[in-house]
């Protein structure tokens, strides 16, 4: 059944690329449209089942969305359609994943124009960054740009796993996780009654391409 | 008679075939840390040439993960599902054997990159999953990390302004006067002003 704004796999292969979701609107600050997006990603079916106390059926019904959050010509932000596409026989197996095309294809824009600012998706379970999204983000780094300039200053990009505390249907967005691969810094946001919080994780320091240790100290620029 | 026959012959057959690895429950035992997984370096065992011993309480326990998480017997599984699709981490530490299984891109390649499509096992050595924790989910004391006061302190934030860019995008508003009223807060504002006074966007090393 399809779910609004979420584009399933095609019946054969992957998407490679994710329209805009136009009715997400346009935004001047990368803040308001990720509180926005937060909502949106929660809001879909069994995007967080931390409310699901059998384990398994938990396990079951969780989904993964993701998405692109992104600045373009316009000079402003913009969120491309979810999908939820995996590989099709995960119900088989114990993996639970959303596999992100590396492009927005956005008609109202040059492709070239196009900055990826934020690599969105959830945590069902509410959990930390994973290494597999550590290392995605690096590789979408590595493809895109890893800091974009905008009217108003440079983004870096991210990689955000959104999370609720209480699940159910259109769940509460209480914060996510988030991983810089720029600045390597590793925070977790939680928000309470519309206040913003940050906590600094650490700084992940890579010993080889999928090695890396976490230092609980942070560097703060001058 | 002969249609009996073959269907017959087919029960048998499959009956022969060698059945799937029973199910080995998984345990919650919250009393198991996990260790660090990926803070060193390791050699891949497999290299062309090379001569490996595995210990088989070692086998076995990667073995247990591997089938947890992808369990065999599937019809044509995908590339990305199929267990030798992955790459195993393993360290031993006491009676327990941690395996961590995560996807080797490189073996089905493709443009997708998949989120969170690992998982972590602690295996007693007579073969129980103590605990499993997949990509994602939580784990107290994930991270490893010492605990310190930075660490733990949570200050007010614009969401998705990462520490090193609290300069630019966290800038407390400037102050005000009767006679200097300010209606701004200065580059990169598009949302609410941070409170001044408590959110430190200086300070070196």
């Amino acid at each position: 059944m399809p779910i609004k704004d979420v584009i399933a796999k095609p019946s054969h292969g992957f998407l490679e690329s994710l329209p805009p979701m136009e009715d997400f609107g346009r935004f001047e600050s990368f803040t308001d449209a990720l509180d926005k997006a937060c909502d949106v990603i929660l809001s879909k079916p069994h995007a967080s089942v931390v409310d699901i106390r059998d384990p398994e059926l938990a396990l079951r019904v969780a989904d993964e969305y993701c998405a692109w959050l992104y600045y373009a010509s316009d000079e402003k932000y913009h969120m491309s359609m979810l999908t939820n596409q995996s590989d099709g026989d995960e119900a088989l197996t114990r993996k639970k994943t959303c596999r992100l095309p590396a492009f927005v294809d956005d008609p109202r824009f040059p492709s070239w124009s196009i900055k990826y600012v934020f690599a969105l998706h959830n945590h069902p379970f509410g959990g930390p960054l994973s290494l597999a999204d550590l290392k995605r983000i690096i590789a979408f780094a590595n493809t895109h740009e890893w800091v974009v300039d905008t009217k108003d200053g440079k983004v870096p990009l991210a990689m955000v796993a959104f999370f609720s505390n209480t699940g159910s249907e259109n769940a509460r967005c209480d914060g996510f996780y988030q991983y810089t691969p720029e600045t390597r810094e590793l925070v977790k946001f939680t928000q309470t009654q519309g206040e913003w919080f940050r906590e600094d994780i650490g700084r992940v320091t890579w010993v080889d391409e999928k090695s890396y240790k976490l230092n609980g100290k942070l560097y703060r620029s001058k | 008679m002969r249609k009996m026959s073959l269907a017959l012959a087919l029960l048998l057959v499959s009956c022969l075939r060698a059945p799937s690895p029973p199910t080995v429950p998984v345990e919650d035992d919250r009393t198991v840390v996990f260790p660090q997984f990926f803070d060193r370096a390791v050699g891949p065992v497999g290299m062309e040439g090379e001569l490996y011993e595995v210990d088989g309480v070692m086998l076995r326990a990667v073995m247990i993960a591997a089938n947890d998480f992808l369990p065999p017997g599937a019809k044509n599984p995908s590339c990305p599902n199929r267990q030798e699709a992955q790459s195993y981490r393993v360290i031993r530490q006491g009676n327990i054997i941690f395996v961590y299984v995560y996807e080797n891109e490189a073996y089905c390649g493709g443009s997708s990159l998949a989120l969170d499509s690992g998982a972590k096992y602690a295996i007693s050595t007579d073969g129980r999953i103590l605990r499993r924790v997949l990509d994602g989910h939580p784990d107290e004391g994930a991270w490893g990390v010492e605990a310190t006061d930075a660490g733990s302190r949570k200050v007010p934030s614009r969401p998705g302004v990462t520490p090193a860019y609290d300069s630019i995008w966290n800038k407390p508003p400037r102050a005000t006067t009767q006679e200097t009223q300010d209606g701004g807060v200065g580059a990169g504002d598009g949302g609410s002003a941070v409170p001044a006074a408590q959110v430190d966007g200086g300070g070196g090393p």
